[in-house]
């Protein structure tokens, strides 16, 4: 399965929250990237998502698109059902890692 | 249907008062003695400061600003027709007009007894056309037309984190600098922190006609970007929400040194992941993304500079307090630069 953010969604993704502005995180999580994680979980199957193709990205929106998916899905391991590719700009890759890793962090 | 007396009275004062500025425009533009009005209306003249610029002349600007919102607001004088005077200025910068914008839309907001804010523009030729093309007049009712450059995207307005708009931003560098969207990518992401800061903070600041002002120039193979929020600003926000509360709230210094730091796990909302836009747009300014950045909020300016390699922040106390923040940054190719 392959997600295309710049096809599928936006090339000028937006702010974290729907409230927020248009294209958001939230509204990406809940509209395409949680529907194909549970299809995927249930195929038993890998999905790729292409990062390319944009203006760039908010580091919140990308927080609230894979991060917010590791807090719906606590008990998942989330990033080994994805394959990130960004060859524009290959340290979104460690960011996303990041985010998912420290999606659950609460304050001291 | 009959009107009371009173508001006859109030109506014709106003009705007199407009034929009378129609007809005495030298007595406006201070041509003639301004103490010739006919009648006794409470009315003030302001002079702006020659140099209308926040950026280099902070404390000036804020301070005229400062008076004349307590000259409205003072049950003494409670001015009811404001006139802002810029003949005399000889350097303006946008940041300005754009917190002139501002202060203009919410002086009414702080005197009822304020019926009208006039004004003119600058003689100075230069000045003129900075004030005419940078789209300032479109949000006021004027005389003057605005003029269109290819050098400027105009003031812009806006109440909600507006990606489409920071990707007009972004085209624009690529026209103007001739490089690429993959060229812009972490610019863009940076740029949108900022707006994202910015509409956070601006909250119900400007009710219905906006939470932040945005507006870019081209200049020497630069692309220079402010955004400005009229809201209460990064301090006084840290302030309200208890964010530091092993701080002294009183050095302004620290409380915005440790806002912009990363690692205080200081989500109000009690998450880790949240409230990174600050140190976020920090490391931007550190990597070179956000080239000669300046942020002023409140009564702090801080400035970070990339020189020989070498980064240089640095915190300043400001002897006048905004309301709310300006953010000043930079877009060049360093290539260009370097020839």
């Amino acid at each position: 399965m392959i997600i295309n953010i710049a096809k599928d969604f936006s090339v000028a993704p937006g702010p974290r929250f729907i409230y927020q502005g248009d294209k958001s995180g939230e509204l990406f999580r809940t509209e395409i990237l949680e529907k194909a994680y549970l299809e995927a979980k249930k195929n038993n199957e890998k999905i790729t998502v292409i990062l390319d193709g944009t203006f760039g990205y908010f580091d919140s929106f990308l927080e609230e698109s894979f991060g917010g998916l590791k807090r719906d899905h606590e008990e998942d391991d989330v990033l080994s059902l994805f394959e990130i590719v960004s060859n524009e700009e290959p340290a979104l890759i460690d960011k996303v890692k990041d985010f998912v890793a420290n999606a659950l962090n609460k304050k001291k | 249907m009959r009107i009371s007396k009173p508001k006859y009275r109030e109506w014709k004062k106003h009705f007199d008062y407009r034929r009378w500025l129609r007809n005495n425009r030298k007595v406006l533009s201070g041509r003639k003695d301004t103490k010739e009005r006919p009648f006794s209306f409470k009315r003030k003249v302001f002079k702006l400061p020659s140099n209308m610029s926040l950026i280099n002349n902070f404390d000036e600007v804020v301070k005229c600003f400062d008076e004349i919102k307590y000259l409205c607001t003072r049950k003494k004088f409670q001015y009811e027709h404001v006139y802002l005077d810029m003949s005399n200025v000889t350097n303006i910068t946008t940041d300005a007009l754009m917190y002139l914008l501002v202060f203009v839309k919410n002086l009414g907001k702080y005197s009822e007894r304020l019926k009208s804010i006039c004004g003119n523009i600058p003689t100075d030729e230069k000045c003129k056309k900075i004030v005419k093309q940078s789209g300032f007049l479109k949000y006021l009712s004027s005389a003057s037309a605005t003029d269109y450059s290819d050098d400027n995207l105009q003031i812009y307005i806006g109440d909600a984190v507006d990606s489409v708009k920071i990707m007009e931003v972004c085209e624009f560098i690529h026209r103007k600098l001739g490089c690429d969207r993959i060229d812009t990518r972490k610019l863009y992401g940076a740029f949108g922190e900022i707006i994202g800061n910015s509409n956070e903070h601006a909250y119900s600041t400007h009710g219905i006609w906006g939470k932040w002002l945005l507006f870019s120039r081209y200049i020497n193979g630069r692309v220079r970007i402010v955004v400005l929020d009229a809201g209460e600003g990064i301090l006084e926000t840290v302030k309200r929400k208890g964010l530091f509360e092993n701080l002294d709230l009183a050095d302004h210094k620290k409380l915005l040194n440790a806002a912009m730091q990363l690692g205080n796990n200081r989500s109000r909302t009690g998450r880790g992941y949240r409230n990174r836009g600050l140190p976020s747009i920090r490391a931007n300014a550190i990597n070179g993304t956000l080239k000669n950045f300046a942020l002023f909020t409140n009564d702090v300016k801080y400035e970070c500079n990339l020189s020989n390699g070498q980064v240089l922040e640095n915190y300043t106390a400001l002897n006048r307090t905004l309301s709310g923040t300006l953010y000043y940054f930079e877009y060049y190719l360093e290539a260009e630069q370097e020839l």
